[in-house]
C-alpha cells in the first residue's frame, strides 16, 4: 500500500519542501533587503548596487539624537521587562493555582491589551494620563509599555505554571522553609526559563512598540519615533544602517526567547 | 494592571466630556461622513484581503511544518516566530523599498520582461497595504493552524488511507475539519491585527485613500476632535472583542495563550 503511494507522495512532498523556502524567502526577503542596502552607496534605495559602504553606519553612529533615542528606549524597555515579570509571575500564580468566580473573564482582560488595536490603546492611554495626570515622558512610555507586557508574562507565566508540580513547593513548606523562602529558592529558579522568556518578550515589544509611545512620550523620543520621523521626512540610506543594528538585536533577543519557550513547553509537557 | 485597563477604556467614552453632554453624535457621524465609513469599508475590504491571503499562503506552509519539517520543525517555528518579535516598522517600511517603483519586486518583473513599465500602482496603494499586513502578520496565522495540524495524530491520516481513502479525500474529510479551529483563530487575529493597523497603511497606503484607523489620527491630530476619534475608537475596540469573544475558547484549546 505505502509503496504504491510512495511515488506521488515524493513529488507532493518536494513541491511542499519547495513552497516552504519560499515563504520562508517571503518572510525574510524584507529583512535581507534593509540588511542588503544599509551597505549600498546608493543614495535612493535600488538594484543595481553600485558600491558597498560602511557611510550610513558611520553617520548613524555620529547621529546624537538616534544615539539619544537608544538610550531611552533601552531603558524603558528594560524596566517593562522587569516590571511585567514581577507583576506577571504574581497574577499568573493566583490564576494558575487558585479556583475563584471568573476566571475565565480574567484571563480575557489579560488579553485585552494584546488585541486591541495599538492605535486604540495609545488614545486611551494619552486621555487616561492627560486625566490623572500623568506627566507626558518616559515614565509614561514605560507604564504604557507594561500593561501590555504584563499580559505576555502572565500569560507565557500561567501556561508555565499549570503544569508545575505544585508537590515541590508543599515539599519544601514541610522541610520548614517559608513562603518567602520557597519563592525564591524553590519556585523562582524551577520557572526561570519562563521568566526569561517573558522578560525578554515583554522587553522586546516594548523596544519596538512606535505608536503608544508616540502618543504618551511628549517632547521625548524613543528609538521607534525617532525612525519614524526619519522615514517621513524622506528615505535616508541611514535609516537601513540603523534598522540593520535594531534588527541585530532583536532577532538576537527574539530567538532566545523562542527557544526558551519551547525547551520550557517540552519540559512542562513531559 | 485590571483595574488601569478597566479604567482606561471607560475614559475613552467620557471624553465626551470635552463637550460635557452625552450624545451620540459622534457614533452616528461615522455611519453617515462619508470619509468615516468609507474608510471603514475600505479598512474591511484590506483586513479581509490581508487574512484570506495569509490563510490561503499560511496553511501549506503549517501542514509542512507540522507533518513534514522532521528534524527541521523546531528550528523552522523558531524562524516563523523570529520575524514577528522584530521592528515592525522597519518591515513595513522594507516593502517601500520593495514595491516601489523603481523597487526590487518591479525591476525583477521588468528584467523578466513580465512587463514594460514599473507598476506604479504597486506602492501607495490600498494595494500595497494589503500586502504588507499579510506580511506583517502571517506569523501569526502560520502558528495556530501549525498547532492544531500538530496535534492530529498520525495514525489518523494512517487509518484514513488504510480504509481506502485518497490523499485529496483524507485531507478534505479528515485533516481539514480536524484543523478548522486552527484556521478560525487564524484567521480572527490576523484580521483583528489587520483591521486597526496604522503603520502600515501610513508608510505604504499614500495616504490617498484613507484606512479606518488613519482617519482616526486624522480626526485626533488635525481636527483635535477627541470625542470623534474615541467613539471610531470604541467601536474598533467593541468589533476586536466580539470577534476575539466568538473564538475565545477554541483559541485556548489550541493553545494560543
Amino acid at each position: 500500500m505505502a509503496a504504491v503511494m510512495r511515488p506521488r507522495r515524493r513529488w507532493g512532498d518536494l513541491a511542499l519542501r519547495g513552497y516552504a523556502v519560499v515563504v520562508l524567502l517571503f518572510l525574510y526577503l524584507p529583512i535581507v533587503v534593509i540588511v542588503l542596502f544599509s551597505f549600498s552607496s546608493n543614495r535612493i534605495p535600488s538594484l543595481p548596487i553600485q558600491a558597498l559602504t560602511m557611510d550610513w553606519y558611520r553617520m548613524a553612529w555620529a547621529d546624537s539624537l538616534v544615539w539619544q533615542s537608544l538610550r531611552s528606549s533601552l531603558l524603558i524597555a528594560t524596566g517593562v521587562g522587569l516590571i511585567s515579570c514581577v507583576v506577571g509571575l504574581l497574577a499568573a500564580k493566583e490564576l494558575a493555582w487558585r479556583e475563584f468566580p471568573g476566571k475565565g473573564l480574567v484571563l480575557l482582560i489579560v488579553l485585552i491589551p494584546l488585541i486591541v488595536p495599538l492605535l486604540v490603546f495609545g488614545l486611551a492611554s494619552y486621555l487616561l494620563y492627560h486625566t490623572i495626570h500623568i506627566p507626558q515622558g518616559t515614565l509614561a512610555v514605560t507604564i504604557a509599555h507594561s500593561v501590555f507586557g504584563i499580559s505576555f508574562a502572565t500569560l507565557i507565566l500561567y501556561s508555565r505554571l499549570l503544569d508545575f508540580r505544585k508537590s515541590l513547593l508543599e515539599a519544601s513548606a514541610s522541610l520548614g522553609a517559608g513562603p518567602v523562602r520557597t519563592f525564591f529558592e524553590v519556585l523562582v529558579p524551577l520557572v526561570m526559563p519562563g521568566l526569561i522568556a517573558a522578560f525578554l518578550l515583554a522587553f522586546l515589544s516594548s523596544f519596538d512598540e512606535f505608536i503608544v509611545a508616540f502618543f504618551v512620550i511628549g517632547f521625548g523620543r524613543t528609538l521607534p519615533v525617532t525612525i519614524w520621523s526619519q522615514l517621513r521626512n524622506g528615505i535616508s540610506p541611514e535609516i537601513n544602517a540603523i534598522a540593520t543594528q535594531v534588527l541585530l538585536i532583536s532577532i538576537t533577543l527574539g530567538i532566545v526567547a523562542q527557544v526558551l519557550i519551547g525547551r520550557s513547553a517540552r519540559r512542562g509537557r513531559s | 494592571m485590571g483595574i488601569l485597563l478597566v479604567y482606561s477604556f471607560w475614559h475613552v467614552t467620557p471624553s465626551f466630556a470635552i463637550e460635557h453632554t452625552f450624545n451620540l453624535n459622534n457614533y452616528t457621524a461615522i455611519f453617515t461622513e462619508p470619509l468615516a465609513y468609507k474608510s471603514f469599508l475600505l479598512s474591511l475590504r484590506v483586513a479581509l484581503f490581508s487574512t484570506v491571503g495569509a490563510i490561503l499562503i499560511a496553511y501549506p506552509f503549517a501542514y509542512f511544518l507540522a507533518k513534514r519539517a522532521g528534524r527541521l520543525q523546531l528550528i523552522l517555528v523558531v524562524a516563523v516566530a523570529v520575524p514577528f518579535l522584530t521592528s515592525y516598522i522597519l518591515r513595513a517600511y522594507a516593502w517601500r523599498t520593495l514595491l516601489g517603483e523603481n523597487g526590487i519586486i518591479n525591476g525583477a518583473l521588468q528584467a523578466i520582461h513580465v512587463i514594460d513599465r514599473p507598476i506604479q500602482a504597486l506602492l501607495y496603494s490600498p494595494l500595497a497595504t494589503g500586502i504588507g499586513l499579510l506580511y506583517l502578520f502571517l506569523p501569526i496565522t502560520i502558528l495556530p493552524i501549525y498547532a492544531t495540524l500538530e496535534r492530529i495524530p498520525d495514525s489518523y491520516l494512517e487509518a484514513s488511507s488504510n480504509l481506502g481513502a485518497t490523499p485529496a479525500r483524507t485531507f478534505r474529510e479528515v485533516i481539514l475539519p480536524l484543523s478548522m479551529p486552527g484556521v478560525l483563530v487564524a484567521a480572527v487575529f490576523t484580521f483583528v491585527f489587520s483591521i486597526g493597523e496604522y503603520i502600515v497603511p501610513s508608510l505604504l497606503g499614500g495616504g490617498k485613500q484613507l484606512l479606518f484607523s488613519e482617519t482616526i489620527v486624522l480626526r485626533v491630530n488635525s481636527d483635535l476632535d477627541w470625542p470623534g476619534g474615541a467613539a471610531m475608537s470604541i467601536v474598533l475596540i467593541a468589533m476586536t472583542l466580539a470577534l476575539v469573544a466568538l473564538v475565545g475558547k477554541r483559541a485556548r484549546k489550541a493553545g494560543f495563550f
